[in-house]
């Protein structure tokens, strides 16, 4: 498996980084299918690995986009909108990713949900969250809470914590794909969901790293033609992640095409005889213009 | 004559007599192209006053062209959405070469059996034991019907393998993917077994009752 350039100089960063600051926000940015996700998803790995504590989105277009008829008035927050599925679908991969620092932490104050039911004073946060998936209709606040509280904690340094978003532009765009019964588009702004996600990523919490990307893949009515940072998240989302660390992800370079081709030999993965000779290889690469996803597509049928 | 001209040419150079006799476009002067790169060294030098035909849009020189895959393309499409049917057939193609490359890393170190990797022969080779040798004409004699055995050409043959192939994999459950099902039905007529190869045998059977009714082919 190849660790390209870019996720090697972000795990590079998050070594050298003096964690008694804020925390250093990243955003991976390049064009469709030149390996941003990959990127992501090495630096999550090499995180996991060394014990940190995983808050990840694994896309923030797809909110906007999946689940359209997932909305009820909100609980807590009067004029905006709750999405228990989405939210009970977040909490069931965070309780996996992290169960064993859930049993550790304790909640600082009393939450009451209804009437009846209520978590008490240093209780541990799973509790918190087991009352998200047993009531959907408390999970967006459960999600509340859990950010909250791990804002809070972060300063006693029981834990590192990394925040990984996939496609954060999501959480700065216009329109959903809800539509309430009368014809009204429900916007970004009136979800709470969004708003959890958009507050915890100010980033006023220490002991950790921010690492996004930004991506205009399964986003919904917003502009597909550049992939630059400022031009997806637009001035106000802009303004929000200021100041960041953009991380650039070419195509491929000479020697990582020429690795990755020895990869997909290795697995058995190239079967056509011309495939395999040198003036197959140089016609991949032509075709593929050195872009990891064409490469893949072209790779995969012969 | 410029040398770009003439280099032009040698890619366009001939190698059979024209196919097509009627509604062709061209006079029956003109050549077949050939697309190769080889042609540049091997063929020349060539006569240049030779009429050559312009090449289709979709021949390539690359290893990625095969007439027979793109012929199925065209017999899987629907309502013009070819680019739908090529993604369909790449998957499918994947598909098969996902399930023959995990039999190869499952399987025991040491004793490795013969396993054929490479979907494209594994497809010549369902669509060749697709194939049917005779088929059934209708005919009307004295107020009745009567199928009559007949061999078949082979434009014929191949369409009733791609066609039976591809209904086989429709009539599958409707929940699968379309791609892997024709990649089941490939994997099949493959090992000359499942629906299709049957399929072609009940046809020949029945070819072998109606052996009485062979007279009345007068083509």
């Amino acid at each position: 498996m190849m660790v390209r350039r870019p996720a090697l100089e972000v795990i590079d960063y998050i070594r050298q980084t003096n964690f008694d600051q804020l925390a250093i926000k990243y955003v991976i940015y390049g064009r469709k299918g030149s390996g941003k996700t990959m990127t992501l998803n090495h630096i999550i790995h090499h995180c996991q690995a060394a014990g940190w504590l995983i808050v990840h989105i694994p896309t923030a277009n797809g909110l906007n986009l999946k689940n359209k008829y997932d909305f009820i008035d909100s609980v807590s927050h009067e004029g905006m909108y709750d999405q228990p599925t989405s939210s009970t679908d977040w909490l069931k991969q965070f309780k996996l990713r992290n169960e064993r620092f859930l049993k550790e932490l304790k909640t600082t104050e009393k939450y009451v949900w209804n009437k009846r039911e209520s978590t008490e004073k240093d209780q541990p946060l799973l509790s918190v969250l087991e009352q998200g998936l047993t009531r959907p209709k408390n999970a967006t606040d459960v999600i509340g809470v859990l950010l909250k509280e791990l804002q809070l904690q972060s300063y006693n340094k029981q834990f590192k914590m990394l925040y990984a978003i996939k496609a954060v532009n999501g959480l700065f765009a216009e329109e959903t794909a809800f539509r309430k019964h009368g014809g009204y588009i429900i916007p970004v702004r009136e979800l709470t969901l969004h708003m959890h996600f958009r507050n915890f990523l100010e980033g006023d919490w220490i002991n950790g790293s921010i690492v996004t990307t930004v991506d205009y893949n399964l986003s919904y009515r917003q502009p597909k033609f550049y992939y630059t940072p400022f031009y997806l998240l637009g001035k106000k989302g802009f303004d929000h992640m200021d100041p960041f660390i953009p991380v650039f992800v070419d195509e491929y370079s000479d020697k990582e095409f020429e690795s990755q081709i020895a990869y997909y030999q290795s697995k058995h993965w190239i079967q056509d005889e011309e495939a395999n000779t040198e003036a197959g290889k140089l016609y991949l690469k032509k075709l593929s213009d050195m872009n990891p996803a064409e490469l893949d597509k072209l790779v995969s049928w012969i | 004559m410029s040398t770009s001209l003439l280099k032009c040419m040698v890619v366009f150079w001939c190698i059979s007599r024209v196919t097509q006799v009627r509604h062709s476009r061209y006079p029956p002067t003109f050549v077949e192209p050939v697309v190769k790169k080889e042609s540049f060294e091997t063929e020349l030098p060539f006569d240049v006053s030779t009429p050559v035909k312009a090449a289709p849009l979709w021949r390539t020189s690359s290893f990625t062209y095969d007439p027979l895959i793109l012929k199925f393309i065209n017999i899987i499409q629907k309502k013009g959405e070819k680019d739908l049917a090529s993604y369909l057939m790449r998957k499918t193609f994947e598909q098969i070469k996902l399930r023959q490359v995990e039999k190869v890393n499952t399987a025991p170190p040491g004793d490795l059996p013969e396993i054929e990797l490479n979907p494209k022969k594994i497809f010549h080779e369902a669509i060749e034991n697709s194939k049917p040798l005779l088929g059934l004409q209708n005919v009307e004699r004295g107020g009745r019907t009567y199928q009559v055995p007949t061999p078949l050409k082979e434009s014929r043959r191949r369409f009733l393998a791609m066609k039976w192939l591809i209904e086989a994999a429709n009539n599958k459950e409707p929940v699968i993917p379309f791609y892997q099902k024709l990649a089941d039905e490939l994997m099949d007529a493959y090992q000359n077994t499942g629906a299709v190869v049957k399929r072609k045998n009940d046809l020949h059977k029945q070819c072998e009752a109606n052996r009485a009714y062979a007279h009345f082919r007068w083509w």
